[in-house]
């Protein structure tokens, strides 16, 4: 009978074997997300400094400079504009670019170089062998998501004042848990192209790809559900959180229309000039509160989860059936 | 008699051409066989089919009474298994192999891989990329005994070795296979070592069985004559090294022998021109 303290001692053995393989990558992603985290916080402690409030921001919403107020908006959008996308670069960059790098070569990779011919000829499971491979790098990849995830809604905290995080849809899926998620994701597509093709570099091009289509797939389908549960919001209410999805004008009985019907009710001025106001309807937003963001969130994380799990089983159908290469 | 080895009918086809066709063979237990065989001949096939690599198209493999294709973590268990190449992991060093084979399978015997290694002279803490390709080969052969399997399959892992690191492998491969009673099967293209290693020949042609003996009996069953008159019961007929045109028949305990004898390397050759001149295994028609 095998003992606990042997299972834990392989396992913790085939951890370490499993990250020797993947050292390279296991140290430059981790590099990266250092980086990561710290221009996050430095670049966002800089916009703190500046001063810029949600009083500001909202002054600037209603068309007023508030006094004191230029100044900071200039330097603070300067600030964003000149350093804000290698924030939002590195955050959003490197737990989906570590996913793909690392999911092709969990499988893909040894395949390709023939040692799936001795690891498989040495174990009565391969997939034992998978898990071993498999656990270390998903436990990476969600880290290094959860991290910069946070990282992400630090840099949104600091780059839209006003807003709250946790009820806001700005930056929706590339930032929290959402984006590990998506790396998640992306990591188990990986690994199930590599697993499916045996070479590395082609599965990461194909890798990529179908990546990039299942996550704007994804998101598409998301959209028309969140747009089937939009609800109206007056412009005046509207806050820099909610998920905008369609603009509606309200006629006096209260029905809405789109601006493709807006001229049957509203019917514009022969003349425009730069005090013409068109259309004079009062306008409405259709959308999502920020309020919902965490329900929102959830369910995104729910439908990338079962995601990954179908492309893991794929895997493990592959790995068991295909030859070692 | 027990078998480590068994093939029924086995055929195994890749798209249109068959690489292996009804080959039937029975490897006894504790024997070490050789697999010999020109490239194509289908050697690696069903070498790799007795690992669960391959899956027959026809008949069936036994691994010690299990059919890999049916049972392969039970197949798997009764063997090791060393590859063409040494398919090591070039980031690891020798000694994480060993740790891998203890993660990977259970009963796997890291003191008795590590002796083997260090009895060699193998460092345990170099890279495997920094081994020379006889050093890799004995690793992976260390890993194959280590798992102290009842068979061994062995698919030409002298292929790309010198003498010297040829004759220290089956050296090594000898010592563990008498002193564990396994039964080995190994492929190679390299006649005059398997000679001093193996006790049994079985030689594949166009794939095809086209020999099935002991060694003993390979030798004491054919002889050389140059000029085969139409008594002779000529295999095959093939170049010496001295480029004359040679026969190799089968002895006659009843005809008084003539001709000399064979060596090992002649009755593969005069077996495997056999196998040449008859028609070999036909693509599939479409």
């Amino acid at each position: 009978m095998v003992g606990a303290g042997s299972i834990a001692s392989r396992t913790l053995g085939a951890s370490r074997i499993t990250a020797r393989l993947h050292r390279f990558e296991l140290v430059a992603f981790s590099g990266l997300a250092v980086l990561g985290v710290l221009a996050t916080i430095v670049i966002a402690a800089q916009l703190d400094a500046v001063g810029w409030t949600g009083e500001c921001d909202a002054a600037m919403r209603r068309g007023e400079v508030a006094a004191g107020c230029e100044f900071k908006i200039n330097e603070f959008y300067g600030i964003v504009s000149s350093r804000g996308w290698i924030v939002s670069g590195l955050t959003g960059f490197v737990p989906l670019a570590a996913a793909l790098l690392i999911g092709v070569a969990v499988v893909g990779r040894e395949i390709e170089r023939g040692t799936t011919r001795l690891a498989w000829a040495l174990t009565p499971s391969r997939m034992r062998w998978l898990a071993q491979r498999l656990v270390p790098v998903l436990l990476f990849v969600a880290v290094i998501g959860l991290v910069l995830g946070a990282a992400a809604d630090r840099w949104i905290a600091a780059a839209e004042p006003g807003i709250d995080p946790a009820n806001a849809f700005a930056g929706f899926g590339t930032r929290g848990p959402v984006l590990a998620a998506r790396a998640l994701f992306v990591l188990a597509l990986a690994v199930a192209v590599g697993a499916a093709l045996g070479r590395a570099l082609p599965a990461v091009m194909v890798g990529g790809v179908i990546a990039i289509v299942g996550i704007i797939g994804g998101s598409e389908v998301h959209q028309r559900i969140l747009r089937s549960e939009a609800v109206v919001i007056d412009e005046a209410a509207l806050g820099p959180g909610d998920l905008w999805i369609d603009q509606r004008f309200r006629l006096a009985d209260g029905t809405l229309v789109g601006w493709e019907d807006v001229e049957r009710y509203d019917p514009p001025p022969a003349e425009f000039d730069d005090e013409t106001v068109w259309p004079t309807l009062p306008q409405v937003t259709i959308g999502i509160p920020g309020s919902r963001y965490g329900e929102v969130a959830v369910r995104e994380i729910a439908a990338l989860a079962g995601g990954t799990i179908v492309a893991l089983a794929l895997t493990a159908a592959i790995v068991t059936r295909r030859r070692p290469g | 008699m027990d078998f480590g080895f068994e093939a029924h009918g086995l055929g195994k086809r890749y798209r249109r051409r068959w690489a292996l066709r009804d080959v039937d063979i029975a490897v006894p237990e504790g024997s070490i066989t050789a697999l010999v065989g020109p490239n194509g001949a289908g050697k690696s096939t069903m070498i790799k089919a007795g690992v669960g690599f391959e899956r027959p198209s026809t008949g069936r493999v036994l691994v010690h009474g299990v059919d890999p294709w049916r049972d392969r973590a039970g197949a798997i268990a009764q063997v090791g298994y060393v590859p063409q190449a040494p398919s090591l992991y070039r980031e690891l060093t020798v000694d994480d192999h060993v740790r891998l084979a203890v993660t990977l399978r259970p009963g796997f015997d890291p003191d008795l891989a590590r002796a083997r290694l260090d009895q060699l002279s193998i460092p345990l803490d170099s890279r495997a990329d920094e081994l020379s390709g006889g050093q890799q080969a004995q690793v992976g052969l260390a890993l194959a005994l280590g798992a102290r399997a009842p068979v061994l399959l062995l698919d030409e892992p002298l292929a790309s070795l010198d003498p010297l690191a040829r004759r220290e492998f089956l050296h090594v491969l000898v010592d563990a296979v008498r002193a564990d009673g396994a039964t080995a099967l190994l492929s190679s293209h390299v006649i005059t070592d398997i000679e001093q290693a193996c006790d049994r020949l079985l030689v594949l042609g166009g794939g095809r069985k086209l020999l099935d003996l002991s060694i003993a009996e390979s030798l004491a069953a054919h002889r050389i004559v140059e000029g085969a008159s139409a008594a002779d019961d000529v295999v095959g007929t093939f170049m010496d090294a001295t480029g004359e045109s040679v026969s190799l028949v089968r002895s006659r305990s009843a005809a008084p022998a003539h001709g000399r004898p064979a060596t090992l390397e002649e009755v593969v050759l005069g077996h495997l021109a056999a196998g040449r001149d008859r028609p070999a295994v036909r693509p599939v028609a479409a």
